[in-house]
Order: C-alpha cells, then structure tokens, then sequence
C-alpha cells in the first residue's frame, strides 16, 4: 500500500517509511577509502551504486553513533575509512530529503538505522552531481565523525556530547537516542594517509 | 606479374625463389611497407635454420657446416608484385658448384616443412614433433609480430586457397606453446633495468609489484625507446604494451613482445605519485566492486593537467571511479569543477559556482580544457 507523498516533487512512499524532519539530526555514509586523496573526500561519496535505485544509503544517528556505523561497516566486510554525514536540513536545503526505512523488509540486511537519501526526483545527471557536491561539501566542513583525530598526546581527542566508548552505538541500536552536540564534531586523521585536519582548496 | 626493383642489384643467376605472400591491410596497398622488412628478414632466418638443421641431419657425423654455407642461405628481395603484395626472395647463385645445388635442394625442402608447419598452426596444433629445430621455433614465436588489423601472410598456396597467418593465429600459437600457458596483450608500469640490443633482450621491472620480468622485442625501432627508458631515473616510470606470457598459475613468465613503450608518470612529483597509486588500484577496490582504473584514462588525466598547468592553473584532486574511470574535482571558492573521464574516453565536466555549466560526452582533451579554462 502506497500514501500519496507530502511533497509531490518526489515519489510516493512505503507505509514503512517515514521521513525524518528534525533538521539537526545526521544521517551518516561510509567513506571508501580510496574516495579519500590526502584526508578530502570526492563528491563520489554522495552518489549512489548500481542497484540503489535511486536512494542512497545512509545511517541516522538517532539510532547509531558514528563509530558504531563505521564498525557495523567493517564487520560486514566492508571497507570504510571513516564515517561523514550530513544533516537532515542540509539535504532539505537542497531539494531532498532523508527517509527512514529501516523497517521495509528487504532482500539483504540493512545496517542499524538504515535511511536513504532521496535521489529518485532529481531526473538529470547535473542535478545529481550539484546534489552529490553540496552534501561532499556539507560533510567535509562538519569533518570526519569517526574514526577521530589523534591528539599530541596520544589520546582520541574526545567528542563533546558523544558516547564513542561504541555502547552509545549498540544501546542506540536499541532505541535509545544518541546524545549529541553537533557544535562538537571534529575532523579526525586519516588513518590510511595520516593527513589531519584536511582543508580543501575553497 | 613481378615488377622489378630497379635499385637493387640483379641476380647472377636464379637458382630459386621463394615467394612470400602478405595481405590485407598495409599490404593492399600494391607496394610492401617498409614494416614488412623485418618479417622478409625471419623468413630468410626461418629458411636458413631449417635448411641448417636438414643439412646436419643429412651429414651426422659431421659437426660443422661447410665453409661458405650460410653465405649460400642468403636471399635477396628482388621484386614485389602488385596488388596485395608478393614479395619475391631469390637466391643467388654466383657458380652452380656443389655446395649451391646442395643448399638449393635444403632450400626447397625448408619451405615446405615451414609450410606445413603454418598448416598445423591453423589448425591449432601443437609444433612438438615437427621437423622444426628448436632455433627455427624461435624465430616462428617473433615471425608476424608486425601485423596489424586484418593483416595476414599467406602460406602453402598449391593447398586449396592455402593458410593465413594472422594476428589472431599468431597470439593462438603462441598460447599454445606450453602446456597451460597463455598470451594477453596488456600493459605494464614500471622502468627498465638492463637491454641487450642485439639479443633483443631486456628486464622490465613491474612498478606495483617489483617482479622483475624477462622480455623480447621484435622491432628493432624499439631499442632506441628502451635505451632511454634504461637511462632515465627509475623514478620515472614507463608504460609498456605487449604480449605477455602467463603461467596455468595466472603468474606473469615472461614479455613475448613489445609493441609500444611511452612514457607513464614520474614518482618525483606529486601528481605523479598519485597516478601511480590509482593505476595500482586492484579490481574490487571499493570492496563490493570497484574496477581497475583504465591507464588510457589516467593517460588523459594527466595530459589534461598539463596542458591546464601551462596555463597556471590549479592541479585536482583525482579519485578513481567504480567503472575504472577517473573523476578530477577542483574546489575553490570560486566554485566547484568536476570532470568525469570514463574507460572509453569520453569525458563530462561540471561546474557549479555563481553559474551552472556542463559539457557532456566530449571527447580529446582540447575540448576539454577550452570548457574548464572558462571555470578554473
């Protein structure tokens, strides 16, 4: 059964899913480490695999933490170098929207908290590409949530409002809302390049 | 009908001639190219083996060959015929003694082994058992190493329409050499290590992997190119295209032959350095896919940056793409850039800034850079 959609410039929704309308909230994507040259990752990580039929995968963080979704990622034999997001008001902002649907059955396990940026409108190539640079630059100015950078010291430099001990992730992903302070998010090193505090060329 | 080559000196006396025939392609042309002269010279190489090798057999109990015997094998190109070319290889005879009607009898025999020898190739055997000797099996792995296309030499005539030799038999037979063994055209980065002009021999070492791999070149054009390349910096890295032996195992043996030799990237700069990474990429980078990245493309990439930087503009960050293409991204405040060069070659570029602009499809990098010069 099919609802008419809110805003009739995308398709109609599943019953299943719901979009998400706080506009502080995140939704995360896993960044493939070779979409990363020197900590800045490219635009690529905005656009969506073969298969996804037009809805780009992510994670909410209300229900995970960055560095549960990283982890999720790499103990499903995924390759992430960290973890980007995005807010809910950023993909408003430009023409699109977050949908949770991580309660539509599907044919493979979808990670904890499963949304999905809309990309089914957006009915020409550039339109996808502008989509795809707006949310690679939202996501780099906000830096990498996970894995973090490593301070002089030695230690994790700590995330102001964040559980990232990775039981924040886990009791998340049992309903419990993460608690956290957009204001706090670092840019973390690239454990693969050991580039820290990428800055881009704007 | 023979058309006689006025430059060269005529024969004393036409013992006997042999007449190579090459088709298709350059060969339509009505004159033989100047290509086509190494392969004249492996058939005359080719001849003279098998007719040394007939010549021992004959003559057991001796261990070397009579003097002036290999002067007696030479043959001389003495006129092309028209249409798809007939190159007409005669033997010259200066005074019919013993020895000549000898060779000439080994001659005509040598031709017909080698016939059928092109015979049992097109038919996908195997040459183990032939009356080939081990040397003639040598020159018959670089024998057509020149064709192109549609190319081919045409052996066995009195045989129905007689045999092909083309560019495809040719990479069958060579496939076919050991047991389990095959030929791929590919190409490999990396620099030469050492080159031996008159074996035609040198080692290759692979960048990526640092194997050091034996390799053989037919043309002879080529050392000039892989003497540079063995001069220069090992820093700088060099792409070569070749036919390449691999073993059941998938392991690389050995370079059968080289075809071109250019020069890749540098690893003393930093847009070179990066070139090489992507070019190292395996299949499956992305982790549930991810293609090896196209070199053709990162060729283009890096022409494009160059040809950009002569007018000072900035270098790009550059990410492969999961088809194996390459995506180059300059991000200023000015604006946003992204060209996208994909396996074939054809490029898109986007421009997001205080106007919108793309250009889709182009192909060349003057295109290109005319459309990113108004962006950058």
């Amino acid at each position: 059964m099919t609802f008419p959609a809110a805003d009739d410039r995308f398709p109609p929704l599943e019953e299943s899913e719901k979009p998400l309308d706080d506009a502080a909230e995140l939704a995360f994507r896993q960044c493939p480490p070779a979409f990363l040259q020197d900590g800045i990752p490219t635009t690529q990580l905005f656009h969506e695999s073969t298969g996804d039929g037009g809805k780009l995968s992510a994670a909410r963080s209300k229900k995970v933490s960055p560095k549960f979704a990283y982890e999720e990622r790499l103990a499903a034999g995924g390759r992430t170098a960290g973890t980007y997001g995005v807010s809910v008001g950023e993909v408003l902002r430009e023409g699109s929207r977050v949908v949770d649907d991580s309660a539509t059955p599907g044919s493979i396990t979808k990670p904890t908290g499963h949304v999905f940026l809309e990309l089914r409108h957006f009915s020409t190539r550039l339109q996808r590409r502008r989509f795809a640079n707006s949310m690679r630059n939202f996501a780099l100015a906000r830096g990498r949530l996970w894995p973090l950078a490593v301070s002089g010291n030695g230690r994790r430099d700590r995330v102001a409002g964040v559980d990232d001990s990775g039981a924040g992730g886990a009791a998340n992903a049992h309903g419990q809302p993460s608690r956290i302070d957009r204001s706090g998010w670092h840019r973390g090193s690239d454990p693969i390049d050991g580039h820290s505090a990428p800055t881009d060329h704007r | 009908m023979g058309r006689p080559l006025d430059e060269l000196p005529k024969a004393a006396g036409q013992a006997i001639t042999f007449r190579l025939h090459l088709a298709g392609g350059r060969y339509e042309r009505g004159a033989l190219p100047l290509a086509g002269l190494p392969e004249l010279e492996r058939y005359e190489a080719l001849l003279g083996s098998v007719a040394k090798d007939l010549w021992h057999r004959r003559h057991p109990s001796r261990k070397r060959l009579p003097r002036g015997f290999k002067d007696a094998l030479r043959l001389k190109l003495t006129a092309v015929e028209e249409g798809s070319t007939v190159a007409e290889l005669t033997r010259v005879v200066d005074d019919g003694d013993s020895l000549d009607i000898e060779v000439e009898g080994l001659l005509s025999r040598a031709a017909r082994i080698i016939d059928k020898a092109f015979i049992r190739i097109s038919s996908g055997e195997r040459l183990e058992g032939s009356e080939l000797p081990e040397q003639a099996l040598s020159i018959l792995r670089q024998f057509g190493s020149s064709l192109q296309g549609e190319e081919y030499f045409k052996f066995a005539s009195g045989k129905n329409n007689g045999i092909r030799y083309t560019r495809s038999s040719r990479a069958a037979y060579l496939a076919n050499l050991r047991e389990g063994h095959r030929i791929e055209t590919t190409s490999l980065v990396g620099h030469i290590t050492s080159l031996a002009g008159r074996e035609r021999h040198f080692v290759f070492v692979i960048h990526k992997s640092g194997q050091s791999v034996d390799g053989s070149y037919t043309n002879e054009h080529l050392f000039t190119d892989l003497k540079e390349a063995l001069q220069v910096d090992e820093e700088v890295l060099f792409r070569i295209t070749c036919d390449c032996e691999y073993r059941p195992n998938g392991e690389l043996a050995r370079i059968v032959d080289v075809d071109t030799l250019d020069f890749f990237a540098a690893l003393n700069t930093l847009l070179g350095k990066r070139l090489i990474q992507l070019a190292e990429l395996d299949d499956g980078w992305l982790g549930d896919g991810g293609s090896q990245v196209s070199l053709d493309a990162i060729e283009f990439a890096r022409d494009l940056v160059a040809d950009l930087d002569e007018d000072g503009k900035p270098i790009p960050r550059i990410y492969p793409t999961a088809s194996g293409g390459l995506q180059l991204e300059w991000h200023s405040e000015s604006g946003d850039t992204e060209v996208v060069i994909e396996r074939d070659l054809t490029v898109s570029a986007f421009h997001f800034g205080t106007c919108e602009e793309s250009l889709e499809g182009a192909r060349g990098v003057g295109s290109i850079a005319e459309f990113l010069r108004g962006c950058l």
